[in-house]
C-alpha cells in the first residue's frame, strides 16, 4: 500500500476541522459501515461498533466496543490511542462530555448508534457528512490508483470464477473457490453476488445451493477490496454453447457499456452517464428493462465504499478527475434473462481510463 | 459482507420453532402492553431478525416488524426484486419496500397502531442514527421502549435447532482445521484453504484472524496483504452458519513446541467439558501458567456475539450454549483458547 495515502486523507481532515472552525470530529463505524473510519484512520472495523475523536490539533483517541477488536486495533495501529470502552455507550457518552464550550461534530448517521444522538453533535451530522462525502468523491492520485490496483485483483478473480464455474457445481461452492482464490493473493475482503440459470433469473443473490446447469448463464458483480479501496467487475458467461437468442441480446449491453463508459469525462454527471446506457435500451425497445423493476442501479462510485454514488438519471453529481466509478447496465432482459456486464473506471482529464481488462465478450465455458 | 451460503434447510429449523419464537415475543409483548415490537437488521446487527425469521441480509438494511397477531412484516431497503428470494431464505408475512426506512417504518406504524401505542423496539441504544432520527421521534404519536431485556431472555433460552446449528457450525470451523496440511509460513496459503473448506462446507460467512507469533503476544489481527508466521502461531475462525456465530482457535507450532502444548491442551479441553452453566465456575489455570483473562460470549440481541459477565451467564441457567475464550501465559509464551461451551442438556 502506498503509505502516504492515509498520511493524506488525515491531512484533508484536519484541513477541513482548521477551515470549519471545528475542534472534535467524532467518526462512528460498524462492520457494515466503517468507510468513513478507514478514511479518517484507515482502521476496518470486524466486529461491534467504534467511535473515533479526531481533534484539531490531531489528537487521536478510538474507543471501541469489542474487546477483541480493541486489542486488535491496539496491536496493528500502536500510534493510535486505542481503548476498549466497556460499557460502550456510557464510556463515548462521557468522552463526548470532556469537550465543554468546543465545536463537536459527528458522522454518519449509519454508525451513530440511537443511545449517542441526544447529544448535540447530532445536529451537525448531516452537513458533516456532506464534506467528509466530498473528500472519499474526490480523490487523490494515489486513492485512484489504489482503486486501480483493486481491479487487478476483479480481473485474475474473474477468472478464477470463470475457471471453476462448471456444470454440476453449486452456487455456493462457484463462491467457495472464488473466496479461496483471492485469499491467497492476500486480498481481504470482497463483496460478490451472483446469479445462475435462464429466462427465469431476475437478478443476482448470494450464493444458494442450487447446481450449475448445462446453457445456464452465470452473472457475478465481483468486487475485491485492497487497501480499504473496492473495484468492481461485472460478467456474464454461459455454460456451454451460446444460443443466438443469447448473443445477440448481450449486444445490447456490449452497446450500453460503450456508451456509458465513452460518457464518462469531467464535467459530466451521473445522470449523462447512466442516460448515455439507458438511450441505448430504449434504441432496442427495451426502455421497461432500466427502471427500478428490473434494476437498480447503472452504476455507482467506487473507493471506500462497495456501493458510492449512485448512477441514475437524476443524480447530477459532476464528474472529475481521479473520481472512481463502475459502470453497469446490469438489467433483466425478457428473451434470456438477467445479464450483467460492468467496468471500473477511473475519470482522466479528458475522458476516463477502463480499469478492467478482462473481455466483454460473452465468456463461452465448456 | 456476506457472501456465503445463504439458505433455508426446514429439516434444520423448521417454520415450527420460528412460529414458537415469534408467539413467545408476542406473549412477552402482551405482558408489557406493546402493540409492536420492532428490530432492526444489517451485517452488524442481524441477529434478532434471524432469531425471528431465518432471514440475514447480504447487504443494506431491513426493520422487521411484529404486531400482536399474525406473522412479522419486513420493511426493507434492499431493492424490491430480491424480495422473491427473501421469501425463499426465510419466513415472514408482507414484505415492502422502504427506501427510507426510518420514515416508511413510523409511517407504517401509525397506520397500523392507535395513537399512543407503546412500541418495544430490540436494540433501541444500538439502533442506527440513520433509523432513529425518523423513527424515534420524541413527539411522534407512540411511545417507545427499549425491549432488549425481555428479548434477551426470551433468546438465550435455545431451542434444539438453535444448538443443532451452533454444532454443525462448531463442526465446520473444526472440520476446516483438521483440512489444513501440517505448518505453514505464510497467512495467505493458511486462510486460503481454511476459507475454502469453511465455504465449501456451507459456512455462510467467515472471519479469519491470526496471531503470527505467539512468543511474542497472542494478539490476533486482520488478514491485509501477507503475514509472515513463526514458529508458534494461534488462528482464530469465527464462522456463521445459518445466522449462527461460533468461533474456535488452533494453536500451531514446530513439533517441539507441540509436545510441550499437549498438556495446555489437555486443561482446555477440560476446562471446556467441566464449564457449568448452572453455578458460577471458575477457570483454574494450569500451574506455572498465568491466566490473562476468560471471556464468556453468546447471542441475546442484535449483534450475533455480546460479551457477558461470565458469572451472571453461569447463573442463569436458561444459557445453553456460549463462546468461552482465554488466553494462558507461560513466561513469554501466550496460549490463546476459545471454543463453544454447551450447557450440560445441550451438550
Amino acid at each position: 500500500m502506498n503509505t502516504l495515502i492515509p498520511v493524506e486523507r488525515m491531512a484533508k481532515l484536519i484541513a477541513q476541522l482548521q477551515k470549519r472552525e471545528l475542534d472534535v470530529l467524532c467518526i462512528g463505524a460498524n462492520a457494515w459501515r466503517t468507510d468513513y473510519l478507514r478514511y479518517a484512520l484507515d482502521v476496518t472495523l470486524l466486529e461491534g461498533e467504534a467511535m473515533a475523536f479526531i481533534g484539531r490539533d490531531k489528537s487521536v483517541v478510538l474507543l471501541v466496543q469489542s474487546a477483541t477488536e480493541a486489542r486488535r486495533l491496539q496491536k496493528e495501529y500502536p500510534h493510535l490511542q486505542t481503548a476498549h470502552a466497556e460499557p460502550y455507550y456510557p464510556k463515548v457518552l462521557e468522552r463526548l462530555r470532556g469537550f465543554p464550550g468546543k465545536a463537536v461534530v459527528a458522522a454518519p448517521w449509519v454508525a451513530l448508534p440511537h443511545a449517542l444522538l441526544a447529544h448535540d453533535w447530532a445536529k451537525s451530522v448531516d452537513e458533516t457528512v456532506e464534506w467528509i462525502d466530498l473528500l472519499m468523491l474526490n480523490k487523490s492520485a494515489a486513492e485512484a490508483d489504489a482503486v486501480e490496483h483493486a481491479a487487478l485483483f476483479a480481473d485474475e478473480g474473474y477468472a478464477g470464477f470463470a475457471k471453476a464455474a462448471r456444470v454440476g457445481v453449486k452456487e455456493y461452492e462457484l463462491t467457495a473457490y472464488t473466496e479461496s482464490w483471492l485469499r491467497k493473493k492476500g486480498c481481504p475482503e470482497n463483496f460478490m453476488i451472483l446469479g445462475s440459470g435462464g429466462v427465469e433469473v431476475r437478478g443476482m443473490h448470494p450464493p444458494g445451493e442450487r447446481v450449475l446447469q448445462q446453457g445456464d448463464l452465470v452473472t457475478t458483480e465481483l468486487t475485491p477490496c485492497v487497501d480499504g479501496y473496492y473495484a468492481q467487475i461485472c460478467r456474464t458467461l454461459v455454460l456451454g454453447k451460446p444460443s443466438a437468442l443469447q448473443l445477440k441480446c448481450y449486444q445490447v449491453f456490449q452497446e450500453a457499456l460503450e456508451a456509458g463508459i465513452e460518457a464518462v469525462k469531467p464535467g459530466a454527471t451521473h445522470g449523462e452517464v447512466a442516460t448515455a446506457q439507458n438511450d441505448v435500451f430504449r434504441k432496442y425497445g427495451l426502455a421497461e428493462y432500466v427502471g427500478s423493476e428490473y434494476t437498480r442501479v447503472r452504476g455507482h462510485g467506487m473507493g471506500l465504499f462497495v456501493d458510492g454514488a449512485h448512477v441514475l438519471e437524476d443524480v447530477k453529481l459532476v464528474l472529475e478527475p481521479n473520481m472512481t466509478l463502475i459502470v453497469h447496465p446490469n438489467t433483466y432482459h425478457p428473451d434470456v434473462g438477467y445479464m450483467v456486464l460492468g467496468d471500473t473506471v477511473r475519470v482522466t482529464e479528458t475522458g476516463c481510463k477502463v480499469l478492467n481488462k478482462t473481455s466483454r465478450e460473452l465468456l463461452v465455458v465448456d | 459482507m456476506r457472501r456465503g451460503l445463504i439458505s433455508w434447510s426446514l429439516d434444520e429449523m423448521p417454520k415450527s420453532v420460528l412460529l414458537q419464537r415469534l408467539g413467545a415475543l408476542q406473549a412477552a409483548m402482551k405482558e408489557h402492553h406493546w402493540q409492536a415490537c420492532v428490530a432492526y437488521t444489517s451485517i452488524a446487527q442481524p441477529s434478532a431478525v434471524n432469531w425471528l425469521t431465518h432471514f440475514t441480509p447480504y447487504w443494506s438494511e431491513a426493520l422487521l416488524v411484529v404486531l400482536p397477531s399474525g406473522p412479522p412484516v419486513l420493511l426493507a431497503s434492499l431493492t424490491k426484486r430480491v424480495h422473491t428470494w427473501i421469501h425463499e431464505v426465510s419466513w415472514m408475512g408482507e414484505i415492502l419496500m422502504a427506501p427510507k426506512l426510518g420514515e416508511n417504518a413510523l409511517q407504517y406504524l401509525t397506520t397500523h397502531l392507535p395513537a399512543g401505542s407503546s412500541v418495544g423496539v430490540i436494540g433501541l441504544e444500538s439502533l442506527p442514527g440513520s433509523v432513529s432520527k425518523s423513527l424515534v421521534k420524541p413527539h411522534a404519536p407512540l411511545t417507545w421502549v427499549d425491549a432488549s431485556a425481555v428479548f434477551a431472555k426470551l433468546r438465550v433460552q435455545s431451542d434444539e435447532s438453535e444448538v443443532a446449528l451452533v454444532k454443525k457450525a462448531e463442526r465446520l470451523a473444526q472440520e476446516a482445521f483438521s483440512s489444513l496440511s501440517g505448518v505453514y509460513t505464510d497467512s495467505s496459503t493458511l486462510a486460503s484453504e481454511l476459507e475454502l473448506h469453511a465455504r465449501l462446507g456451507g459456512a455462510e460467512e467467515v472471519i479469519i484472524r491470526i496471531a503470527p507469533d505467539l512468543s511474542k503476544d497472542a494478539s490476533f489481527v486482520r488478514l491485509e496483504g501477507e503475514l509472515k508466521l513463526a514458529k508458534m502461531y494461534s488462528v482464530e475462525l469465527s464462522l456463521a452458519y445459518k445466522g449462527v456465530w461460533i468461533r474456535l482457535i488452533e494453536n500451531f507450532a514446530d513439533e517441539v513446541t507441540t509436545l510441550d502444548w499437549q498438556r495446555l491442551k489437555a486443561w482446555w479441553q477440560q476446562v471446556v467439558e467441566d464449564f457449568d452453566f448452572t453455578q458460577a465456575s471458575h477457570v483454574t489455570p494450569l500451574e506455572g501458567q498465568q491466566l490473562e483473562f476468560v471471556r464468556f460470549e453468546r447471542c441475546q440481541g442484535t449483534h450475533p456475539l455480546e460479551v457477558v459477565d461470565l458469572k451472571q451467564a453461569c447463573t442463569q441457567s436458561s444459557t445453553a450454549w456460549g463462546v468461552l475464550s482465554a488466553e494462558l501465559r507461560s513466561g513469554l509464551v501466550h496460549w490463546p483458547a476459545c471454543q463453544t461451551v454447551y450447557a450440560s442438556s445441550s451438550r
